[in-house]
């Protein structure tokens, strides 16, 4: 792990960005707290996130955010930066 | 200055429709409350919003206005807490776990556990699970904080819990290594503990954490071992291989009908009937082989999984009339594997994946997302059952098996009360909804019919229930059925200990079978040895739910 994440996306008041909400999923997935979640985060700087815990990963983000995804978006997902680049325009 | 004039609609004198209106202000006022601060959060005048909102909880009664500031009363405590007003946010964020307690109380839960206050964060997490059990997220944070905390047995029931609640592949996997890494640190339980290794020609790693997670929920504790991919020849002709290393108790031989099979599961031009016959042949040949040199080396129980029969077949409508087509072929091989491992060999059990995979609906069993990705080949529909099909051989080759059913009368046997309703006032009989009766009955004589034993336990009264055991013309278990009796009981935890004693079995051969959730409660709490299935709340899925109870498999010899 690289050092304690800052939460600079979060936002003074308002739902949670999608940002925390993948952060959250992520978290989930690896069995860490979001607070423990490496800057970036991202399949290099998360020695758990394995092709088996990958495959968690998605099967978490379809049932969170209600989406099913295409095998070339599920491949390209190997960072949190990535995965909200995926996601956000799916989700309107 | 402006002239006072009445309200609209107001008569000078009609002290009823100024009462109403009144009314109707002082029920707007909450509302109003909330809209300013609302404003304010939404500007970040954080501070300035607290008097409104709070005020506006004070006298909030309508729950769709409660649950309205629970949500505002949320927005604040995160604003607070961007800027580590901690004390603050956490002031909000108890008022909204009050007003909203579904939605806040986990966020409270996370704030108490970030402040350090681990029991405090314990109880609430506690109770966000009795307010929402379905939501997995509160039973695995629950389960994280009893592992910080060392309480690992409470941890490793926490997550056992979940899957009990939500048994899904995605919440298996994610409790598996949670689970694996409590058992390196929980002390051994004896005769619990056992040595799995998996080999196939695709990746079982999802497999195997339900595995995991099945075993557990059976009481075992087991280790596991995966070769890679396609290395079972390898792994069981090499005597030096890390299979043997390993020293299995079970090994389970994953192969998919294209690696034994090949010519029959794809091919380019359409083989003759003989050349199908010797790929049969051949295949079945490869397995023997396979089974000998691992035999030769080890007593483990092997688990073969049998072949799945294609849902579509290559030649299509075609295959129906064929002499021997693509469907006949890998049901042929299927019976030549079992009597293979029937013949042949001790301790070798044939899966039967094409069951498994058609009862959860071969068209959704495999992702073709996750095959093509990781090679990866069942969804998550197919990967607890098969799991689940895996321990049952498990525990029937251990003789786990339960060996008796004790069950409630009322709600049960019968629909309503024998003592109230009499023979002709129950529900049991070949019209519906008497019929959902019957069929328990018929199951549970089938069930005698195997050896397992049936009991009663019940509160219901003795001289009612044994009338209309005795005399109801559609009874199919009759008195003279059941190993032992107890009726009338105070205790139904207390009528099962002694049935126990009375029958000379341990509590944990037992099944409770009650369709009383409360008795069902009791028994969970009072005797946790004995399995107390769920019944559904609707008659009509009980004869379902005993059937797809997998705990009275008994392997009797050769």
């Amino acid at each position: 792990m690289r050092g304690r994440r800052q939460r600079s996306h979060a936002r003074a008041a308002g739902d949670p960005s999608l940002e925390e909400q993948v952060d959250s999923v992520i978290a989930a997935s690896f069995n860490l707290d979001e607070d423990e979640l490496p800057v970036p985060a991202s399949r290099e700087t998360i020695s758990s996130w394995t092709s088996r815990s990958q495959m968690l990963l998605l099967m978490n983000l379809e049932k969170r955010f209600d989406v099913c995804l295409t095998l070339e978006q599920m491949v390209g997902m190997t960072s949190a930066q990535r995965i909200v680049e995926v996601l956000r325009p799916m989700l309107g | 200055m402006p002239e006072s004039r009445p309200l609209p609609g107001l008569v000078a004198g009609d002290t009823a429709s100024a009462q109403q209106l009144a009314d109707a202000l002082r029920a707007a006022q909450p509302r109003v409350h909330l809209l300013a601060a609302s404003v304010l959060i939404e500007a970040g005048a954080l501070e300035a919003a607290w008097e409104p909102i709070s005020e506006a909880a004070r006298c909030a009664d309508d729950p769709r206005l409660r649950a309205e500031l629970g949500d505002e009363l949320l927005r604040l405590a995160r604003g607070w807490e961007g800027r580590h007003q901690h004390h603050s946010a956490g002031g909000a964020l108890r008022l909204a776990a009050r007003l909203a307690p579904e939605r806040a109380v986990p966020a409270l839960a996370r704030h108490v556990q970030r402040e350090g206050r681990a029991e405090e964060a314990l109880a609430l997490w506690t109770e966000a699970i009795r307010l929402d059990p379905g939501e997995a997220d509160h039973h695995l944070r629950r389960g994280r904080l009893l592992e910080a905390m060392g309480r690992l047995e409470e941890a490793r029931a926490g997550y056992l819990r979940l899957i009990e609640e939500l048994p899904t592949a995605t919440n298996a996997l994610t409790v598996a290594p949670r689970l694996e890494r409590l058992s390196t640190r929980l002390p051994p339980v004896p005769g619990a503990g056992i040595r799995i290794a998996m080999l196939g020609s695709a990746t079982l790693d999802q497999l195997r954490d339900c595995l995991v997670v099945q075993a557990h929920r059976a009481g075992l504790r087991p280790r596991t071992q995966l070769a890679r991919a396609d290395q079972y020849t390898r792994e069981i002709l090499d005597p030096g291989s890390d299979l043997y290393r390993f020293a299995p108790e079970v090994l389970i031989l994953a192969i998919h009908r294209s690696r034994l099979f090949p010519g029959l599961d794809e091919v380019a031009g359409h083989p003759s009937v003989d050349d199908r016959r010797a790929t049969i042949a051949s295949g079945v040949d490869t397995v023997r082989t396979l089974l000998r040199a691992f035999r030769s080396r080890s007593q483990a129980l092997v688990l073969l999984h049998g072949m799945v029969v294609p849902q579509r077949p290559l030649r299509a409508v075609v295959d129906m009339v064929d002499e021997l087509g693509q469907r006949d072929v890998f049901h042929q091989i299927n019976r030549e594997l079992a009597r293979l491992v029937a013949t042949e060999f001790d301790g070798v059990h044939l899966v039967d994946e094409d069951a498994v995979q058609g009862r959860c609906g071969k068209a959704a069993a495999t992702d073709p997302r996750l095959w093509l990705a990781t090679r990866m080949p069942w969804s998550d529909s197919v990967l607890m059952p098969l799991a689940d099909e895996h321990v049952r051989h498990v525990l029937a080759r251990r003789d786990r098996a339960r060996t008796c059913v004790v069950v409630g009368l009322d709600d049960t046997l019968w629909g309503g009360r024998a003592g109230a309703d009499g023979t002709g006032g129950v529900r049991l009989g070949h019209r519906p909804p008497g019929n959902a009766f019957l069929a328990v009955q018929r199951q549970l004589a089938r069930l005698r019919g195997r050896g397992v034993q049936l009991a009663i336990c019940s509160r219901a009264g003795r001289t009612d229930a044994v009338t209309l055991l005795q005399t109801h013309p559609d009874m199919r278990v009759r008195l003279d059925h059941f190993a032992a009796t107890r009726m009338d009981c105070a205790s139904t935890p207390a009528g099962v200990r002694e049935i126990a004693a009375e029958l000379g079995i341990g509590l944990e051969s037992i099944v409770f079978w009650d369709g009383n959730p409360g008795e069902r409660a009791r028994m969970r709490t009072e005797l946790p040895q004995v399995l107390t299935p769920e019944v559904p709340a609707d008659p009509a899925r009980h004869r379902q739910a005993l059937l797809d109870l997998c705990v009275f498999d008994r392997v009797w010899g050769p």
